[in-house]
């Protein structure tokens, strides 16, 4: 009965009318001109002139520069002076051997990411919301975003300080107990489980920032309410927590899904070895390898274009699914 | 029965700080490596001896970066920008996620999908650089500020926000009393976005003081050099010895690895210390006049 | 609450404002300013007739000057310290010219000058330490063609102090690169424990079955403890010589094609010999078990420095302690450099690389408004007298002399010389310090390189050198560029790093068939292409 009335009260909320006013006519068909809704409006446009303006000089300028994937650029003969070669680049990408290798492996790692990684903060939030006391919570928030401040380079070192065959300390553990060495670093399959929990183990905690944030935001009442009606702790999550904060979930989802083609070049070169090459060689070493390090920037903008779009498809499918769903999506 | 379920509530409560206390302890490992090897001795340190307990324990890295005047000025500028950064961003953020929300707003679709899109597309360093150069910032600290204040990833998680928390009927009885759009947003919606806004905060300051790529290109004077980019430098210095070149080399590693070290704290102390700060916000906030039914 | 809106209101005008003003800007300013075509600054009257040593503009010209930024902590900025203000007064003074330093991030270097060139922005000279990269910047037409006249007119001195190695800067005929002279430096070294010889029983290994058996030795008594290292190893980066395998001496079309610092020769016959021979002793456990992890080679330098290895090869320097940490640990330990055929097989020779004789390698960018005054300035940084003084400082604080040889101090005031003598500065003209004697040479780099007590280490190092002076030979120069190499270099390089590590560390009986399949994989990934533009390029240049 109360978690009845509790998840209507949370649909009223989350599915709000969507009217202005006294324009609830919803049925009367009238088109009006430009000049009316900038008249009506006014604020609300020029509060957003700002950020657009901001984006049109620094993010769709630069944007002209996206034609360097369709030329032969040099950087002294310019955009314009550079030859036009169509989609040769493209191709000469899509023709490379190792390019598939790396597509494969930045999907795999990306998904297994997505499916562990996903999850983890939003845990530690709901139990990080639970701790009663101030002071630990305080403190326990603070160590476990530390993580994400130290840059990939340095967690590499200390990740082969810690999981190196022969002299990692957690090897040299296992061997003092008994036990044979894990080679947590130097096989492929090992390595992807490594190279997954570490990247956990990093974000988790600066994860939880934003599930907490949403939590902060239930309304007490829902909590009061079902003490009320006699709910555990635990029905309290599952029935009031969890589906307060389902939007956050599902943007930030969304939000990820559009990454998937992505990688973090640090993260994976600083973990990355020789060894497991076969499962390490990702879209963010390849543009390295083959476009920056090469000098060749065309490439380098052709494998971008190609991460944007399939990035920004991906998002826009998981907005329409959301919808479907009930959420109310990104745009 | 009810001593049953006080039992259940206190092992839960073992539980779940157990779980904590754990990852946190996980949390802290590297963090401590570092600050462990920031008060070694050298010879130690390049031995590979120190692990989680400083190995001739001295002080003489902190005394040489605080001593050396360019990474305080470094420190301060650092400061400056990430303030700057931050409160461009916050406002960019805010005058573009409100009136999204609003669905009597014209274009309201389109304008998110060109917001959207900025966040998948981008050209790449060089006409980066280009638009950067002719805009005559190069050099200055507003290339550090102006080119990245607009994150379309915070706008979407504010915009979201507000549409799935704050209710259409707040504003309908705001409007009744007579309000305008943007009173609405000062006064209603701002104060109830509290900890969203002190996330995006976060966000921004962090995102800012952590990078570096930008500073790299478009800062060649020192004594305008942000924090993470001189570090960046110092630690990546000895890593691109992979070519045998014409150079002849004198060493191989130019800072004693217990400077690196103590710039590291250096550079991430004062980040870290901001978040305690921001907390208070984050505390269960409460709908004033709610809706009732 | 009526004021507040009315303060963010104006706030915000004011900010749309800015914003507004500086689109404005955008769109007014166009990259490839050029329009200031070259006032012609140049000193008048013909060649021949001008003195680089002393001639003034009229007006003030500038000429910039990129210099590397390594991001030295506690070094004063480079572009703009005691001795950039010396060169400004020594010379920029004399002449009304300003000499504007520009900082290039030396990890990033060729990046930043791309950027610089995409503004049409770049300094006066474009340069790199790398030959192909130098030849990159040359055929994307970077650089203006020296012509005789103007080099003899302006830099005599500079063209008489690089003499031979100028002619590394000659490309499709053209002089293109002013080029640096470099010294020889006998500071790379490998070293071998004596102590563990000694405990062995054995003495200095002289061929590659003897210093197997050293190893194998040390690898039994357990010399380094109970998981000793014999001799170390890491990841290798494309400079895999094999020159011990090698032919001697050796065809020329076989030097061009397959000796190549910047990609490994994985088809070629020495290598394949070497790899197996690598193969074999990291089977036996004479090899650092974990050299695919270290890829930056500290690693193994930590694994030197405990005393657990016995073979290093390294940069003696005095920063990083190594030795001074090794003799902290060990205190028992004695050092000597390995002899230069314990690494040589049967039959084989103690090749080596020779450096070719050039060091930096400048180029005048093509829009360069004054080459002339970068000529005198290349010109008068190689006096004699200017190079002792940027090299070596001001006597009596950042220098004493010490039997008549210049003896660098811990000075730390303010006209401290920067990061390694002033060298990034100075790289311009010249790699070293050079001296009359090749035994004034020697008692410097002892002083610069070498920790205390192990002076002797360079000196050996010397003589080992002049034993096998005649194997040792540079790499084919070829004299325009070779694209392939330039587009498949880098992913040639992780592709030979992942080949090398599954060949070394697989078994030996899967040696062959593993060769075989990665040879392939390499072959695609573009070395095909290489090693056909190579040959192509050479019977071009050797048939003229």
């Amino acid at each position: 009965m109360i978690l009845y009335t509790v998840i209507e009260k949370t649909n009223i909320l989350i599915f709000p009318s969507s009217q202005k006013g006294d324009f609830t006519m919803a049925n009367v068909k009238t088109r009006r001109g430009i000049l009316f809704y900038l008249k009506r409006d006014w604020q609300l446009y020029l509060l957003l002139l700002f950020p657009i303006t901001a984006v049109i000089i620094f993010k769709y300028i630069p944007l002209s520069g996206l034609v360097i994937a369709f030329k032969d650029y040099d950087v002294i003969k310019g955009f314009a002076n550079s030859k036009w070669i169509g989609f040769d680049i493209f191709k000469e990408i899509f023709r490379m051997k190792g390019f598939y290798r790396v597509l494969r492996n930045t999907l795999v790692l990306n998904l297994l990411d997505l499916i562990v990684g996903f999850p983890a903060p939003i845990i530690l939030a709901i139990l990080l919301n639970e701790v009663k006391n101030a002071t630990f919570k305080k403190i326990s928030q603070t160590i476990l975003y530390l993580p994400h401040f130290i840059s990939w380079v340095i967690i590499g070192g200390i990740m082969y300080q810690l999981l190196s065959t022969r002299s990692g300390m957690l090897n040299s553990l296992l061997n003092k107990l008994g036990k044979e060495s894990i080679p947590f670093l130097t096989e492929r399959y090992h390595w992807v489980v490594t190279y997954v929990l570490v990247g956990v183990w990093q974000t988790m905690g600066w994860g939880t920032i934003i599930y907490l944030a949403a939590i902060s935001g239930i309304n007490h009442e829902y909590y009061e309410a079902a003490t009320v009606d006699g709910a555990k702790r635990l029905a309290k999550i599952i029935y009031i927590t969890i589906p307060c904060i389902r939007p956050t979930i599902v943007t930030l989802l969304i939000l990820n899904l559009g990454r998937i083609m992505g990688s973090n070049f640090e993260r994976v070169y600083s973990m990355g070895n020789p060894i497991v090459m076969e499962f390490s060689d990702v879209i963010s070493t390849f543009v390295y390898n083959v476009g920056l390090k090469s000098y060749r920037y065309n490439v380098a903008t052709a494998v971008g274009m190609f991460q944007s779009v399939v990035g920004f498809i991906l998002v826009i499918i998981a907005d329409r699914v959301a919808k479907r769903i009930g959420e109310s999506g990104l745009i | 029965m009810m001593n049953l379920s006080k039992v259940t509530d206190k092992l839960a409560d073992i539980f779940i700080y157990t779980i904590i206390t754990l990852a946190s302890l996980a949390c802290l490992i590297p963090f401590l490596h570092v600050a462990v090897l920031s008060v070694s001795s050298n010879q130690a340190v390049i031995s590979r001896k120190v692990f989680l307990w400083p190995v001739g324990f001295n002080l003489d890295a902190y005394i040489t970066v605080f001593k050396d005047p360019s990474m305080i000025r470094s420190l301060f500028l650092t400061v400056v920008i990430t303030i700057l950064f931050t409160a461009l961003g916050m406002f960019l953020t805010i005058c573009s996620a409100y009136p999204l929300t609003r669905k009597r707003l014209k274009g309201r679709h389109a304008l998110t999908v060109i917001f959207l899109l900025t966040m998948y597309f981008s050209a790449g360093i060089i006409p980066d650089y280009l638009l950067v150069y002719n805009l005559k910032l190069i050099n200055t600290i507003w290339s550090l500020i102006f080119p990245l204040a607009f994150s379309a990833y915070n706008m979407i998680i504010l915009k979201s926000y507000i549409e799935n928390t704050i209710p259409d009927s707040l504003e309908e009885s705001a409007f009744l009393d007579g309000c305008s759009d943007i009173g609405i947003l000062i006064k209603i919606i701002l104060p109830l976005c509290k900890p969203v806004l002190a996330t995006l905060c976060l966000f921004y300051a962090v995102g800012r003081w952590n990078a570096f790529q930008d500073a790299l290109y478009y800062i060649t004077k020192q004594n305008l050099y942000p924090l993470q980019l001189k570090l960046n430098m110092l630690v990546n210095a000895a890593q691109d010895t992979q070519s045998i070149s014409q150079e002849i080399n004198i060493t191989t590693m130019l800072a004693p690895e217990v400077i690196k070290a103590a710039c590291i704290m250096f550079a991430t102390l004062p980040i870290v210390i901001v978040y305690p700060f921001l907390q208070k916000y984050f505390v269960k906030g409460i709908m004033i006049g709610a809706v009732k039914g | 609450m009526k004021s507040k809106k009315k303060l963010v209101n104006i706030l915000s005008l004011l900010l749309a404002l800015f914003m507004l003003a500086t689109a404005f800007t955008a769109c007014t300013t166009t990259s490839g300013d050029k329009g200031t075509s070259s006032e012609n600054t140049a000193p008048k009257g013909g060649t021949g007739k001008v003195d680089p040593d002393t001639y003034v503009y009229e007006k003030q010209i500038e000429i910039k000057i990129p210099v590397y930024d390594r991001g030295v902590q506690g070094q004063a900025p480079v572009d703009d310290n005691y001795w950039t203000r010396w060169i400004q007064k020594e010379f920029g003074d004399k002449h009304n010219i300003k000499v504007t330093y520009i900082p290039i991030p030396r990890s990033s270097d060729v990046d930043k000058f791309n950027m610089l060139l995409a503004t049409n922005d770049a300094p006066d000279i474009i340069f790199s330490y790398d030959f192909p990269i130098a030849m990159s910047f040359y055929s994307r037409g970077a650089f203006m063609e020296l012509n005789q006249d103007m080099l003899n007119t302006y830099a005599p001195d500079f063209l008489k102090w690089s003499g031979d190695a100028m002619k590394y800067g000659v490309i499709d005929g053209k002089q293109i690169f002013l080029a640096a002279t470099r010294p020889e430096a006998y500071n790379w070294m490998t070293l071998i424990r004596q102590d563990w010889l000694e405990k062995a029983g054995l003495s200095m290994p002289k061929s590659l079955s003897e210093y197997e058996d050293a190893l194998m030795k040390f690898k039994e008594l357990k010399l380094g403890g109970e998981d000793t290292i014999p001799a170390t190893l890491s990841l290798p980066s494309a400079y895999y010589g094999a020159y011990a395998y090698r032919p001697f001496p050796l065809p020329e079309e076989e030097l061009a094609l397959y000796s190549d610092i910047n990609v490994a020769a994985l088809s070629w016959e020495p290598v394949k010999r070497a790899l197996k021979d690598q193969n074999r002793m990291f089977n036996k456990g004479l090899l650092s078990p974990e050299f695919a992890l270290d890829k930056d080679g500290k690693q193994a330098q930590a694994d030197f420095m405990n005393g657990k290895a016995g073979v290093y090869g390294f940069y003696l320097s005095k920063t990083p302690p190594v030795i001074q940490t090794l003799m902290q640990n060990q205190p028992d330990a004695k050092l000597a450099v390995l002899h230069p055929m314990a690494g040589v097989p049967e039959g084989g020779y103690p090749a080596g690389r020779a450096y070719w004789p050039f060091g930096m390698l400048s180029g005048i960018y093509k829009d360069c408004k004054n080459p002339e005054a970068v000529l005198m300035f290349f010109n008068w940084m190689s006096k004699p007298d200017v190079l002792f003084t940027l090299q070596n400082g001001i006597e009596g604080k950042t220098y004493e002399m010490v039997d008549g040889l210049p003896v660098l101090t811990e000075y730390s005031g303010e006209e401290r010389l920067n990061y390694n003598s002033n060298k990034d500065i100075w790289c311009l003209v010249t790699e070293g310090k050079y001296f009359d004697t090749i035994e004034k040479t020697l008692r410097v780099q002892e002083t610069t390189y070498a920790p205390e007590g192990f002076e002797y280490l360079i000196r050996d190092n010397y003589n080992y050198t002049e034993e096998i002076r005649k194997y040792l030979y540079p790499d084919f120069l070829f004299d325009r560029t070779i694209q392939s190499v330039a587009k498949y270099q880098q992913t040639l390089l992780t592709k030979w790093q992942e080949i090398y590590v599954d060949l070394i560390m697989c078994k030996p009986e899967e040696f062959d068939a593993k060769y075989e399949k990665h040879l392939q994989e390499y072959y695609d990934a573009g070395y095909r292409e290489i090693l056909d533009e190579k040959l192509k390029i050479y019977k071009e240049m050797t048939n003229k």
